[in-house]
């Protein structure tokens, strides 16, 4: 096992475990997201925390509802995790043509500003 | 005898080495090479030269050398290892950073490759530092507002339990 994946697993294992006890809404001291602190509009990332809490206990549909940008989000960062961190080196050669390339680079920023426009446009 | 780069179990770019080093540094004929004069990184046991130095080695299969044609042209400068993208880390900074820094990291990210392909080798490594550099923004600012936050609030809380 290498040890840059065990130090990454850690830090997902940690962040989930605290996410999966305290829920984000209840907790004042819980992080928040400086873009709506200071502006009152929602970042795209907006209802990550609140998302995983509910994911984690099981509530798949009320963690979208947070953010529907995590049907995409969540999915790629999971996969480049994969590629970069844990998957042997044959495999993540040919992963790493399809997720990093340009195209699929493009199509996420570019979601990531429609969505980012639209939520706060239809307050979702 | 030409020297090698090879891709070490973190998927680290090493070397370079000699062939003749292959055994000493418990590499086998999986690991992934790459010289100058290959358009891409190849499995150690398609390269012939490789071959005899690895432990148990099997013959050669699919393209052996399929680099082969690439010799005639290949590059007058010579081709460093491809630079991490830092793209995972862009991604992340712009899902939990809370903060729209990540994007720019991410734009620097998808050139790197891109330029590298190209043969402007210097530029995608000068794009990969600048990836880098702006993951680090992103998420040094997002650490630095949570704790301002948490300084914040507790600081209020306590004033106003005075």
């Amino acid at each position: 096992m290498r040890k840059q994946s065990i130090i990454v697993a850690i830090i997902i294992l940690s962040i989930g475990g605290g996410l999966y006890m305290f829920d984000p809404v209840q907790y004042t001291l819980m992080p928040k997201c400086m873009f709506k602190v200071m502006t009152g509009w929602s970042c795209p990332g907006c209802g990550l925390q609140r998302g995983i809490h509910a994911l984690l206990h099981g509530h798949l549909f009320e963690a979208l509802s947070y953010n529907y940008f995590f049907i995409l989000s969540i999915p790629y960062a999971l996969a480049l995790c994969l590629e970069r961190f844990f998957l042997p080196t044959q495999v993540a050669l040919r992963w790493r043509s399809v997720l990093e390339h340009r195209c699929a680079i493009w199509t996420y920023v570019v979601v990531y500003f429609i969505w980012w426009v639209l939520r706060n446009l239809l307050g979702i | 005898m030409k020297k090698y780069y090879y891709l070490n179990s973190a998927q680290q770019q090493m070397g370079p080495v000699y062939a003749d080093e292959f055994p000493r540094l418990g590499l086998t004929g999986e690991t992934f090479v790459w010289c100058e004069g290959m358009p891409n990184w190849v499995k150690a046991n398609q390269v012939p030269e490789i071959l005899p130095y690895l432990n148990g080695h099997s013959p050669v299969y699919g393209g052996g050398a399929s680099y082969g044609n690439a010799n005639s042209a290949a590059p007058s400068k010579p081709q460093p290892p491809c630079p991490d993208n830092y793209l995972v880390w862009s991604i992340l900074s712009t899902v939990f950073c809370c903060w729209p820094i990540g994007i720019v990291a991410i734009i620097k990210s998808a050139k790197v490759n891109n330029l590298w392909t190209q043969g402007y080798y210097e530029q995608a490594q000068n794009t990969a530092n600048e990836a880098k550099k702006w993951c680090i923004v992103s998420a040094v600012s997002a650490i630095a507002f949570m704790i301002f936050y948490i300084v914040f609030v507790v600081a209020l809380g306590a004033a106003s339990a005075l």
